[in-house]
């Protein structure tokens, strides 16, 4: 195996990984598109690592009675069955889907989710809660809230438009199926709450 | 000069741009007034995202008070 291929290879898809965050910001709409046409499944790799990178530092500033690595491994089982789910629904009315482009968008769609764990984390490090009533208590609160509602909004546009380009269906069934995958997801949640392995879902 | 490679871009573009078939919600109003919301949504939606979010995590503080302070707390454990 030649190394500095691999290497070249890897450092490449990094920088496209990292351009495609940007784009994702400014040009959401046009960047999607793309992403679900693509094939370079490094990409994906260092999304996942990023992803891993994440439940070990939140690790490190909150034991959890589970590894970091178990939390992964449930993250990782979690998310091909949602992009499972969302495929074998697809294809009983369109038979042109690949399983690929839904892995691919949605795991770019994954960097909203990313942006509020991980800031939610630093927020954690370096104003712990409990918050109080006082007016900087007050404020950041404000805050915050803008905050998770705005990457929130985001979050559900990329979700919204990785559903729509991968399985190239209109708006009505699109929206149909999340309510199905609501229909799954609400349950799992509260039982990973309950287990204290996700307290607010990872997807 | 003529660029040779103009029509293989342009055919690529309109392959990639087409690929998908346009959101028809049935009725004519219906899908106008969907592709005016989604227009400001396509091209840097944090413009009218970010303004949004503040203006209405202010107006929930102003109807709801003591409740947001509980909500942040809730949410800074829940990473």
């Amino acid at each position: 195996m030649d190394f500095k291929k691999l290497s070249a290879e890897i450092i490449a898809s990094l920088i496209i990984v990292l351009r495609r965050f940007i784009f994702l910001i400014f040009t959401p709409y046009k960047t999607l598109r793309k992403i679900s046409l693509e094939k370079d499944w490094s990409q994906i790799l260092i999304i996942f690592f990023m992803v891993y990178l994440y439940f070990n530092f939140a690790y490190l500033l909150r034991e959890s009675i589970f590894s970091p690595n178990l939390i992964f491994i449930i993250f990782l089982i979690n998310f091909f069955f949602t992009c499972l789910f969302f495929y074998i629904i697809s294809r009983f009315f369109n038979k042109e889907t690949s399983f690929d482009s839904f892995v691919f968008s949605l795991t770019y769609s994954l960097f909203p989710t990313l942006v509020w764990f991980f800031g939610n984390s630093l927020f954690y490090f370096i104003l712990p809660p409990p918050r109080r009533l006082t007016l900087g208590g007050k404020i950041f609160s404000i805050f915050f809230i803008a905050f998770s509602v705005s990457l929130l909004i985001w979050k559900l546009i990329l979700f919204f438009l990785s559903i729509r380009f991968s399985s190239r269906l209109g708006f009505y069934k699109v929206f149909y199926f999340i309510l199905l995958y609501l229909c799954f997801l609400i349950p799992l949640s509260i039982l990973f709450y309950y287990l204290k392995i996700f307290r607010i879902p990872f997807i | 000069m003529k660029n040779i490679n103009t029509p293989y871009h342009l055919k690529n573009k309109l392959n990639e741009v087409f690929f998908i078939e346009p959101n028809d919600l049935g009725w004519v109003f219906l899908t106008k007034f969907y592709k005016k919301i989604t227009s400001y949504l396509k091209t840097a939606p944090f413009i009218i995202i970010i303004p949004l979010s503040f203006f209405f995590s202010f107006l929930f503080y102003l109807i709801f008070g003591k409740l947001l302070v509980k909500i942040v707390n809730l949410l800074q454990y829940g990473f």
